[in-house]
């Protein structure tokens, strides 16, 4: 059974490859985007103020954050960019989504399948070609060690696996409201500051600082990043475990209200 | 000209009283999108706060960078949409139907839509400028007659990126997609030009002074009104070198357009 969603994840990371020169333009592009946060963060740590905030007593400097931006720009590619509620909008507002919940097959597993292989792509020619170019330019650090690289590959399939949660639910909103562009918008918008993708979220200040660590939105993006470098340990995988096993039921959840809710337009 | 501004203004009335329609979920809209950049520059600006400045430049006088860039984008895309979404055109064939009327058409794709909906971007980016600015002004960085001149740079502003945008489009005559590539001539320098350009590697710097000039939206025109160093005839140099940024960006369309070749189907 197991199987059928394998399938599914290899057959939309097929699918996929047509597009591979379009999303090399787009690398580069990432990758400039890596060297403005690069320069911000440079240009910051040279002001003289820079000893009095406090950073450095968390671990952060100008090289550290080098290497923070390039992990974090590599990384987003596997944990972040889902497609916009995992397409699951537009099966609702075409009406697809009837055969879909009508095929044998668990619908929220099949769903995450086919977006898991898509997130696969972003690894082998995203991730992998922008990690080229950042080590063959500005540098890419090494992971602070062998426990670190492991920890790191555990947290990017947590991270993934909370992005596919939580793409998911904006997906199914669109059982209620038609049109997901709202709920996709929020959360990508809170996801792209709260995930750290170029600011370490326990620089925020005060209460948000703290409480942003505690959020699912952590795991995509700033626990992988941070136990690459070493600055974070591994207990903190728990958070985001713990996020995904909620997120998981909570999904089921919803698929199921959604169900007994749809109402397909005819025609 | 006067023609089709008549036949543009008429469009850009039509489209706000249909979005009006839906009052409400247009009011959602607009002001949920804008809370949404605000919330962006809130972050940013919560680090900078922290660090006192970049680069010589307060939160208050990057929030001026950030808001006059963001403006002019956020304006650009409302008025200019179909040119941003060039590429739909392309890959349908629609644009054959444009090419039948008796206007250029980069003139029928501007009148084409006028994007409601996105109005929340540049207000809100407006409402970080004037913010900013009052600031500046009160604290003496930023003379009120320098603040006048700001309105100025965001629409020049709005035609560099018009420029930047129609460019980008013509390089879709020849490879049809160009959503990805507006990734590295829009959305990286429209990022870019929130901070001080200073802060970027030389050729980075010089890329986007040229061939994607956001540095005369914003960060060029600011060294002069914010006392940074610059004489006051930066002003007139970058309101020209946007001119001829048109024009050269005008025969590129006009070269690319005589290229077309239809997907025929």
């Amino acid at each position: 059974m197991s199987l059928v969603y394998f399938t599914v994840a290899r057959k939309s990371y097929a699918g996929n490859l047509q597009y591979r020169w379009a999303h090399m333009a787009n690398n580069v592009g990432s990758f400039v985007f890596g060297l403005l946060y690069i320069s911000f963060w440079v240009a910051l740590f040279r002001q003289p103020s820079a000893a009095e905030t406090g950073l450095s007593e968390l671990g952060y400097s100008a090289q550290v954050m080098r290497g923070y931006i390039a992990v974090a720009q590599v990384t987003l590619w596997v944990t972040f960019f889902a497609s916009p509620g995992l397409l699951i909008g537009r099966l609702i507002r075409t009406g697809e989504i009837s055969m879909e919940l009508a095929r044998p097959v668990d619908f929220f597993l099949y769903t995450i399948a086919k977006e898991a292989g898509r997130l696969y792509y972003g690894l082998v020619h995203r991730s992998l070609p922008m990690l080229l170019m950042f080590a063959l330019t500005v540098g890419f650090p090494r992971p602070a060690s062998v426990v670190c690289a492991l920890g790191y590959a555990a947290a990017v399939l947590i991270g993934a696996y909370n992005t596919l949660c939580m793409n998911y639910l904006v997906g199914a909103t669109g059982f209620w409201t038609k049109d997901i562009t709202w709920a996709h918008r929020l959360l990508y918008s809170a996801a792209y500051s709260l995930a750290g993708t170029m600011i370490p979220v326990e620089i925020y200040p005060s209460a948000l600082g703290r409480i942003a660590q505690y959020l699912p939105f952590a795991a995509q993006c700033y626990y992988p990043v941070e136990i690459y470098l070493g600055l974070r340990s591994l207990p903190y995988l728990l958070i985001g475990l713990a996020w995904g096993a909620a997120l998981t039921v909570v999904c089921r959840k919803v698929t199921a209200l959604g169900r007994r809710r749809l109402e397909v337009q005819g025609g | 000209m006067k023609e089709f501004l008549r036949a543009y203004c008429l469009l850009v009335a039509t489209s706000l009283r249909s979005a009006m329609q839906y009052r409400f979920s247009f009011v959602a809209t607009t002001v949920g999108s804008g809370l949404i950049g605000l919330v962006d520059f809130l972050m940013l600006a919560a680090v900078l706060l922290r660090f006192k400045a970049i680069d010589g430049w307060n939160v208050y006088e990057v929030a001026l960078l950030y808001g006059t860039s963001a403006a002019a984008l956020g304006l650009f895309r409302t008025l200019g949409s179909q040119i941003y979404e060039f590429d739909a055109y392309l890959v349908n064939g629609e644009l054959d139907s444009l090419l039948v009327r008796p206007w250029d058409p980069l003139f029928l794709l501007l009148a084409r839509k006028f994007d409601a909906g996105r109005i929340g971007q540049p207000m809100h980016a407006l409402i970080v400028t004037v913010l900013a600015a009052v600031h500046l002004v009160r604290s003496g960085a930023l003379s009120p007659l320098a603040a006048a001149l700001i309105p100025l740079c965001i629409v020049n502003g709005t035609l560099v990126y018009a420029g930047i945008s129609i460019a980008t489009a013509t390089v879709g005559f020849w490879t049809t997609r160009i959503d990805d590539l507006q990734t590295i001539t829009i959305y990286a320098p429209s990022t870019a030009a929130e901070y001080p350009l200073s802060i970027l590697p030389g050729w980075l710097r010089g890329l986007l002074h040229t061939i994607l000039p956001v540095a005369l939206t914003n960060y060029l025109p600011l060294l002069y009104l914010l006392g940074k160093g610059a004489p006051w005839y930066i002003l007139p140099v970058c309101l020209a070198a946007t001119g001829f940024y048109l024009v050269l960006v005008w025969r590129f369309w006009q070269y690319g357009l005589r290229k077309y070749n239809s997907t025929g189907s």
